[in-house]
């Protein structure tokens, strides 16, 4: 009698392990969500790990996607700008492993678009972080460089470019990059969109996910923040390679989804 | 005697602050003259002096005049400062994202581009340092450091084309005639004569000891070794003049003492250790036995803090200047001397 609840309590705890094993081995074929972020990243630009510049090789299981990291399990991709839980003075979602900076009263004139977006959009509403400062953190203008070439080919057609990091000059009509006329960032689109209705689309919400308009239907890609432009709204930084473009700039499909062309 | 000098500091500067406050005519300025660290009733070590914005700093009074009858007329404001450097007799050079190499002279009153003369496109300039009358620059585009007199004429090259193509810093060791070249890509400080002959490399991308992952700047301490800014392993690294690593400090965290993104390294007369953090938005100073003294700054785009600090550099009398790089200025900072004997 006691061999036999040995044997079932035994193969109760095997089975708990197992369908606990089950789950953490189902984890990394999710398409979605951290363990897609997570997969994505490996040795993206944004996996800052201290090896992952080698060439490294891969368990994965049979989708292909990696299943462990190489430079083991004391290596973390995530530390770099997610802190666990919430981080002191943080902010729950996502993460981020700074500080909140709701309030601090801080203007960019840099990237202000002086010549189409009247004053007063370009700044932080209260209540809503700055994302945008934290890609800032790094690409101060001197890091996230790309190969000049990628950029300017389609989808903007620009000439004569130089540098494309984050930070430098760009200019569409001269040939020159300054991100203050294409890149502004902190940007209260729902604000702007909602007193100019003729020209931009207004999403439902202020919602961290935006249902924009790709002229036959909504798509979910585009995202505000607190109805805030913020860098990710177009980029998404968990990628592997480029510049992480959240949807097609093809024929102008990515300009339609906030412009009434 | 020290305090009396130190006294004098204050009152100086309180006097040149009063005369800067009452040319801009704003409330704040006078506030911000008075703004020191740590705050009262403690004893304060650190004051804030000035901010460099561009020309429109030698706008008014005399040299101002002057300057508007020899047709400058303030064009040149910093937009996206990045390194900065301090040459001799009030003359500090900078990097700016967008504007190139500038000279910004206090004594003649003068904020000038570099880089007309020199011969080669500057559009990428990273790190800046100067010794022994020359400025050296790395530059991304080239992947090279050019060298350039004082009179803005480039008369040398360092490396081979595209070998170091994210050079952030460059530190001059003034005694032993070297630069050091801190390349933020290839995860790697190369060392060289001022000559430009190669001398050695020190590290490679890794977490162990001497290795780097993603380093920022460097700076060197009064027995010429080299404490290299470790961004993405979040430490200070310590290297002998032989390049031979001694030890290392600092974690991850947003707790006192700790770092989020580290960037700037310089260090005062009495080798204290002044680390600027790109997230903390602030500097904090460590004794040489890396023991944590004070911080000043936080977010803010007020004179009592920065929005994205890039890089500290400090003067031979213990000037701090710091490239604030969203706030498109360079605040300058005084260690209030004999407060921080020990």
């Amino acid at each position: 009698m006691k061999k036999l609840l040995f044997v079932l309590v035994a193969l109760l705890v095997v089975a708990v392990f197992a369908n606990g094993q089950n789950l953490l081995q189902k984890l990394p074929t999710m398409t979605g969500g951290v363990q897609a972020s997570r997969a994505a990243m490996l040795k993206g630009p944004h996996d800052f790990t201290p090896d992952s510049g080698a060439v490294n090789t891969f368990a994965t299981d049979s989708l292909g996607n990696p299943t462990t990291h190489p430079t083991g399990s004391t290596k973390s991709l995530c530390q770099y700008c997610h802190s666990p839980h919430v981080p002191k003075d943080g902010i729950a979602n996502p993460l981020w492993a700074r500080k909140s900076l709701v309030g601090s009263g801080r203007t960019w004139g840099y990237y202000q678009d002086v010549n189409t977006i009247p004053s007063g959009y370009v700044t932080d509403p209260v209540g809503s972080d700055n994302y945008s400062a934290f890609c800032l953190g790094c690409h101060d203008g001197s890091t996230g460089i790309l190969a000049a070439s990628a950029y300017v080919a389609a989808p903007f057609g620009l000439t004569g470019g130089t540098s494309t990091q984050v930070g430098y000059s760009a200019n569409v009509v001269s040939g020159e990059f300054n991100l203050q006329h294409v890149h502004p960032v902190n940007f209260d689109y729902v604000g702007f969109a909602t007193n100019n209705p003729q020209e931009f689309y207004t999403p439902a919400s202020s919602a961290a996910v935006w249902s924009g308009n790709n002229g036959s239907g909504q798509i979910t890609t585009i995202r505000l923040f607190g109805g805030m432009m913020q860098c990710s709204s177009c980029h998404n930084p968990h990628m592997n390679s480029g510049i992480g473009v959240v949807y097609t700039s093809n024929y102008g499909q990515l300009c339609v989804t906030c412009h009434k062309k | 005697m020290i305090r009396l000098s130190s006294l004098a500091f204050i009152v100086l500067s309180a006097l040149i602050a009063g005369f800067l406050a009452g040319c801009s005519g704003s409330k704040e300025s006078e506030m911000d003259s008075r703004l020191v660290w740590p705050g009262p009733p403690d004893t304060p070590r650190i004051a804030y002096v000035k901010s460099l914005k561009g020309e429109d700093d030698f706008s008014s009074g005399l040299g101002g005049v002057l300057n508007t009858i020899a047709g400058n007329k303030g064009d040149i404001k910093f937009q996206r400062p990045f390194d900065v450097c301090i040459a001799d007799s009030g003359r500090i050079y900078l990097t700016d994202a967008m504007l190139g190499v500038i000279e910004y002279d206090m004594k003649r009153r003068e904020v000038n581009p570099i880089g007309e003369f020199v011969g080669v496109d500057m559009k990428d300039p990273r790190g800046i340092a100067y010794a022994h009358g020359k400025v050296y620059v790395g530059v991304a585009n080239l992947g090279q450091v050019i060298v350039i007199d004082g009179k803005g004429r480039g008369i040398g090259k360092i490396g081979r084309a595209n070998q170091f193509p994210n050079p952030l810093d460059i530190v001059a060791d003034t005694v032993r005639s070297r630069i050091y070249i801190v390349d933020n890509r290839r995860h790697q400080v190369f060392v060289y004569s001022e000559k430009g002959d190669s001398l050695f490399t020190i590290g490679h991308r890794g977490s162990g000891e001497g290795e780097f992952n993603f380093p920022e700047s460097a700076a060197i301490d009064s027995h010429g070794n080299l404490f290299v800014v470790d961004v993405f392993n979040y430490r200070i690294e310590e290297f002998d003049t032989t390049g031979r690593y001694i030890r290392s400090f600092g974690k991850q965290g947003d707790a006192y003492g700790t770092f989020a993104r580290p960037k700037g390294i310089a260090i005062d007369s009495h080798d204290n250790f002044y680390v600027l953090d790109g997230l903390h938005n602030n500097f904090q100073i460590f004794d040489s036995n890396f023991d944590l003294l004070m911080f000043v700054g936080h977010y803010s785009p007020n004179n009592d803090g920065f929005q994205n600090p890039v890089s500290i550099a400090i003067d031979r009398s213990n000037t701090i200047y710091v490239t604030d790089n969203l706030n498109q200025r360079i605040q300058v900072f005084q260690l209030l001397e004999d407060q921080t004997k020990k």
